[in-house]
């Protein structure tokens, strides 16, 4: 089996991102939840997350690219606009967000 | 107990196919294409998504391995692309542990998670305090993202180049905005500043960086929010 081995590759592949994984169980195992390590690993974890989310809306690649930013921009506008109107819930805002973002690519394709 | 637990699973799972998991059926779709343009067979494709579980290091996988780039370098490029996986897990995980600590059960955990379910699972956690039933909810959660992540995988490998395009968009659209709005729903004001900044940080950084962006951005970003946070909260208990 050579190093480029296509299956060699793929299991070396996973077992990369399993030990990133497994590492944080092991750390996670010396964690207290109420100590301020954990606080601060929450913060980051959290900016990773909605950034992640952010970088999607905002530079998207593949399909989504392919969708005009204004209709990128006026469904998260419209989505974050009903979810606070609604009180915080996200079904109002997912619905209002979709709509608005369907309606302005549309528009967009005309 | 035992119907406790198959009822939190099985509300995890329906919470999972109500909204977000239909985003990731989408970005899965939009994976499997990826792969099966790249030449990839189905069940490589397959076994990239629910091995990996996480789409920069798929996608990293794919396009390499059609470039045929060094084996180490496919290899370090995947782990660096997935790094996040690892302040998720930290995050995560302590919040699923009860006080029998760690067990192998944990490992399975932090495989399906993601950041889907790191986020349905801090909005979860103020709602279901009991860490056991929390993490057969999270299980659930996660199962349903990814039977609807193979499903993707397995239609998009298959069928991407007949799907019109408006409606996977659409589709992929769902999973951002979903999570986006789950952040905001969150009380906890230090959190909501590391989200807030994370949301200018983490791009600014990707277009520094596409490949250190994201981690480098979110550390910056959730750092700071942390730094003020607890500045002010030593201050006032002064």
């Amino acid at each position: 089996m050579s190093a480029n081995d296509p299956l060699l590759l793929l299991v070396l592949a996973l077992a990369g991102t399993f030990l990133l994984r497994a590492a944080g169980v092991v750390g996670a195992g010396h964690l207290d939840q109420d100590s301020a390590l954990f606080r601060w690993v929450g913060c980051v974890a959290f900016a990773i997350a909605a950034g992640i989310m952010a970088k999607i809306l905002f530079l998207p690649s593949g399909v989504l690219a392919e969708a005009a930013p204004a209709a990128r921009l006026g469904g998260v506008a419209a989505g974050l606009a009903l979810f606070f109107a609604a009180g915080r819930r996200i079904l109002p805002g997912i619905a209002g967000g979709l709509a608005a973002f369907l309606a302005i690519d549309l528009l967009a394709a005309a | 107990m035992r119907a406790s637990a198959s009822s939190a699973f099985s509300v995890g799972f329906r919470d999972c196919v109500v909204a977000p998991g239909w985003g990731v059926f989408a970005a899965m779709a939009g994976f499997g294409s990826i792969a099966g343009e790249a030449g990839e067979s189905l069940w490589r494709a397959l076994a990239l998504m629910a091995g990996l579980w996480s789409m920069p290091g798929q996608v990293a996988f794919v396009e390499l391995s059609a470039e045929g780039a060094a084996g180490w370098t496919l290899i370090l490029a995947v782990t660096v692309a997935n790094l996040r996986m690892l302040p998720l897990t930290l995050g995560s995980i302590p919040l699923l542990r009860g006080a029998q600590g760690i067990g192998p059960r944990h490992f399975w955990l932090a495989q399906i998670n993601s950041v889907t379910g790191f986020v349905q699972l801090r909005d979860a956690a103020a709602r279901i305090t009991e860490p056991e039933r929390l993490a057969h909810y999270f299980e659930g959660f996660c199962v349903g993202t990814l039977v609807l992540g193979a499903l993707g995988t397995t239609i998009g490998h298959t069928l991407a180049s007949r799907l019109p395009d408006q409606g996977l968009r659409t589709l992929i659209f769902v999973t951002p905005l979903y999570l986006l709005l789950l952040t905001g729903r969150t009380r906890d004001p230090m959190m909501l500043s590391a989200a807030a900044l994370g949301c200018l940080a983490v791009p600014l950084a990707h277009l520094w960086s596409p490949g250190w962006g994201v981690v480098a951005g979110g550390l910056v970003a959730g750092t700071a929010a942390f730094a003020v946070h607890e500045a002010r909260r030593r201050r006032s208990q002064r």
